[in-house]
């Protein structure tokens, strides 16, 4: 009977991690592998389930790139972050397959090979340019960049980034050791979405934890929140990123067969009307491309029009409107954008 | 240091380490010093020393009081003490406020001064003055020693936010040595599981979806802005009530009870009874410690109501120096006075209790839009903004929806302990929980454990809060008060 009543807390316990199993498989099911000599990539093969923002279901192929590409068509790479990743839309709403969609629409036969890495930035899309021309042979590639894939992200020591030489040019910086497998990768490899989930949340956890204020000083920390920074505090913060020197590396990296997409944010006045942010580093990237005459797309004027129809291109009801990531409506408007700077290009026999 | 935070989980497991050592009382209530002293520092240690002051100031004026028998001399010990605490509090509560004022009303240029509002300020200051007047009032008799009433006032599971507990209730537990039991654990982690659920879970999800409308209104269309402001209600009830259940917790774990804070305040039937349920060790010590003083309803019926009003005004006050307050709690007041007049034209009720719920319920959600408005302006821009047919963004959180149902649910629950169905009982006991009530703290649960069915709960309960819990400590609303 004692014996019994020792297991008791087993017979509970059991059932209901098999149920929460169940329960998170709905919910959450990601993973994420090392590519030896690169960075960690989603994993090939492998089928994402998202609905921590929006409500994505995400399908990969081959070395990690999204579902849905045409097989028998020239293949364009593209290049991006989390927004490119695209983990809270379907394969077939993320912003690559509605541009190959669009330009099929019109008669041009492109494959666009969705190679979107969360957390990455414009470091590795130079310093790994030859990747996708590898494993692809691309007759093209788009690159698409927010502000901090040219200036914060770029520098962080853990990840690729790009370090001023002694000559004062910028140069891709890879720390292997930092981007290689370690102990933690073993849980990603479980086969139960469980243990994956519950680290994936302590993770997040201890970030969170080591943003707290600091301990008997917090009345200081409290004082430097004054709010957002000021137009004059950030233009003075971004004109510390060679910006400029970046792009040209950028350019360089993929041979000048390179159509850059920007993506703006929206802000609202006090009134409620929608207007662009007018970030520093966005200013300088389409005066960069207005001055090299390269090929850039950014969908601006599209997204204000959404936006005085009283949408978003960002946010999702289940976290926050114009806020986080691209939903729908803002993948459609990117698409539809990148799909147009295509065809164009195409007319012109540029590939 | 937030309650449900990870640096606040080890400091409670440290305080209580040490309570389980063999140190007497004394040596206990040391530690309880020491450690609640170190908890306030760790927000800021400056502030030490005004935790300090205050409560030396009291432990001298209550010794003062006690030890004449001379009414002018304990009277003059006893304004002493309230002015004291009540010009503390106006300085680094009230200073900016006033100077703003009059630079606005007399065009003066008073600067602004750059003074930090201490955490807890308004709770640890009106904690002291009613110990010194219930010294007065020879309700009880002062602290044997400095140690005890330093206990008393820095007792860090209700120092930041309440609730207010009064020394007539805290001082007489003082006699058993504190330490953690199988018995009180069991309870305190019931109580401070069902604060981090409101709190983590809903409270701050819920923020995610009200801060933004707050911030822009104009951008939002009337539905999301009506969503927006029944969201908040749900929210500050989370926020405060999952805080005072994490303060509670805490304290049954240490050894001690401490006064419940909320009754289901949005299940009133009047505006009266909300405020019986509503924050109600600070409804109790207004009544106390200022309408009563103030003549409460002994002179006359004009004068009752003038005094509910001017109650519920400083009550206003109280939560901060803004006229938003100010407007809140005036509005508050009018509203109490104005039942009382309903009463006397309707002995026996003009309206069944469940519409004067939801009249009542729609008064104090709307009420919280100055409350949560950072300024004048904003609210104002929210009131249009409901009102206004559909123009913004419609954005509707499914989230939000579903932590409504969650509260309601909560809810339905809590009524059915409260009116002593036996299916509550039942209930709980098919979730492998038992009810737990308490003379002082009110009710909550705690878990049976013994069965499979049990730990199955529990597994899914630690594994939910856990899974869908806000990661990112974020301050209690009434932190700022």
């Amino acid at each position: 009977m004692l014996r019994i009543r020792g297991f008791l807390h087993l017979l509970g316990i059991v059932p209901a991690v098999l149920v929460l199993e169940l329960a998170i498989r709905q919910y959450w099911v990601h993973a994420r592998v090392w590519e030896p000599g690169y960075v960690k990539i989603p994993a090939p093969n492998s089928t994402s389930v998202w609905r921590t923002e929006g409500k994505g279901l995400v399908h990969r192929v081959e070395h990690g790139a999204r579902a849905g590409t045409l097989p028998d068509a020239p293949k364009v790479v593209v290049l991006g972050d989390s927004f490119t990743e695209a983990l809270e839309v379907n394969d077939d709403e993320v912003y690559t397959f509605v541009a190959q969609s669009a330009l099929q629409a019109q008669g041009v036969s492109l494959g666009l090979v969705n190679l979107g890495n969360a957390g990455r930035s414009v470091a590795d899309y130079i310093g790994f340019a030859d990747r996708g021309r590898r494993l692809y042979q691309p007759v093209w590639t788009v690159v698409t960049l927010r502000d901090d894939d040219l200036a914060e992200d770029t520098v962080r020591p853990a990840k690729t980034s790009l370090r001023k030489g002694p000559d004062g040019k910028l140069l891709v910086s890879f720390d292997e050791k930092a981007e290689g497998e370690d102990a933690r990768d073993l849980i990603w490899r479980s086969p139960s979405i469980f243990v994956r989930y519950t680290f994936y949340r302590l993770q997040k956890f201890i970030d969170a934890a080591a943003e707290e204020p600091p301990m008997f000083r917090a009345a200081d920390h409290e004082g430097k929140k004054k709010g957002p920074p000021t137009a004059a505090e950030l233009e003075a913060y971004y004109a510390t990123f060679d910006v400029e020197q970046a792009l040209d590396l950028l350019h360089t990296a993929h041979d000048g067969k390179l159509t850059i997409v920007t993506l703006p944010y929206l802000e609202y006045e006090k009134d409620g009307t929608p207007q662009l942010l007018d970030a520093p580093v966005r200013r300088r990237v389409l005066a960069w491309c207005a001055a090299r005459k390269a090929s850039c797309v950014e969908p601006g004027r599209a997204f204000l029009e959404l936006a005085r129809a009283h949408l978003s291109p960002f946010g999702f009801p289940n976290t926050r409107f114009n806020h986080g990531h691209m939903n729908r409506e803002g993948h459609r408007l990117v698409g539809n954008a990148l799909a147009a700077e295509l065809a164009r290009l195409k007319t012109d026999a540029v590939f | 240091m937030l309650f449900s935070s990870p640096r606040f989980l080890v400091f409670m497991a440290i305080v209580l380490a040490l309570l389980s050592l063999p140190l007497g009382l004394r040596g206990k209530k040391n530690v309880l010093v020491i450690a609640s002293s170190l908890f306030y520092a760790a927000w800021d240690w400056r502030y030490l020393g005004l935790l300090a002051l205050i409560s030396v100031i009291d432990y001298v004026c209550a010794e003062k009081i006690h030890a004449t028998e001379a009414n002018h001399t304990r009277k003059t010990w006893v304004v002493f003490s309230v002015v004291s605490n009540l010009a503390i509090l106006a300085y680094f509560k009230y200073c900016n406020f006033f100077l703003d004022n009059l630079n606005n009303v007399f065009g003066l240029h008073f600067p602004y001064q750059e003074i930090l509002l201490p955490a807890g300020i308004s709770f640890y200051t009106f904690k002291s003055m009613s110990y010194t007047i219930d010294v007065y009032r020879r309700h009880i008799k002062p602290c044997a020693n400095y140690v005890d009433y330093a206990m008393f006032i820095t007792f860090f599971p209700e120092l930041i936010a309440g609730p207010i507990v009064r020394a007539s209730v805290f001082l007489p537990q003082m006699a058993r040595p504190p330490g953690p039991t199988w018995a009180r654990l069991r309870v305190g982690l019931g109580f401070f599981a069902l604060g981090m659920l409101k709190k983590r879970v809903i409270a701050d999800h819920l923020a995610a979806f009200v801060d933004p409308i707050f911030a822009a209104p104009e951008v939002y269309s009337a539905t999301s802005v009506w969503l927006a402001v029944l969201a908040y209600a749900l929210q500050i009830y989370c926020d405060f009530s999952g805080y005072t259940d994490m303060a509670i917790g805490c304290a049954k774990m240490i050894g001690y009870d401490l006064p419940e804070n909320f009754l289901m305040p949005y299940l009133s039937p009047n505006i009266t009874v909300f405020w019986r349920r509503w924050h109600m060790t600070l409804s109790f010590w207004l009544r106390d410690y200022l309408y009563i003083p103030l003549g409460g309803n002994r002179k006359g019926v004009g004068r009752q109501y003038l005094n509910l009003f001017l109650t519920m005004l400083l009550g206003g006050l109280w939560h901060g120096a803004s006229w938003n307050f100010i407007l809140w709690g005036a509005m508050h007041g009018a509203a109490l006075a104005f039942h009382k007049k309903w009463m006397e034209w309707f002995p026996k009720g003009a309206m069944p209790p469940f519409l004067g719920g939801i009249l009542t319920f729609l008064f104090a959600v709307l009420l919280w839009i100055p409350f949560r408005a950072p300024d004048f302006a904003t609210s104002v821009a929210i009131f249009t903004r409901l009102f206004t047919p559909d123009a913004g963004a419609f954005y509707v959180s499914p989230t939000v929806l579903g932590l409504a149902a969650l509260v309601g649910l909560g809810h339905a629950l809590g009524w059915l302990v409260l009116r002593d169905r036996p299916l509550a009982p039942r209930i709980l006991g098919f979730l492998g929980l038992r009810l737990e009530t308490s003379q002082i703290s009110g009710w909550s649960f705690s878990w049976a454990g013994g069965s499979a069915r049990a730990w199955f709960f529990l597994t899914l309960f630690v594994f939910g809060v856990w899974w869908t819990a806000v990661l990112q400590s974020s301050p209690f609303i009434y932190f700022q008060f």
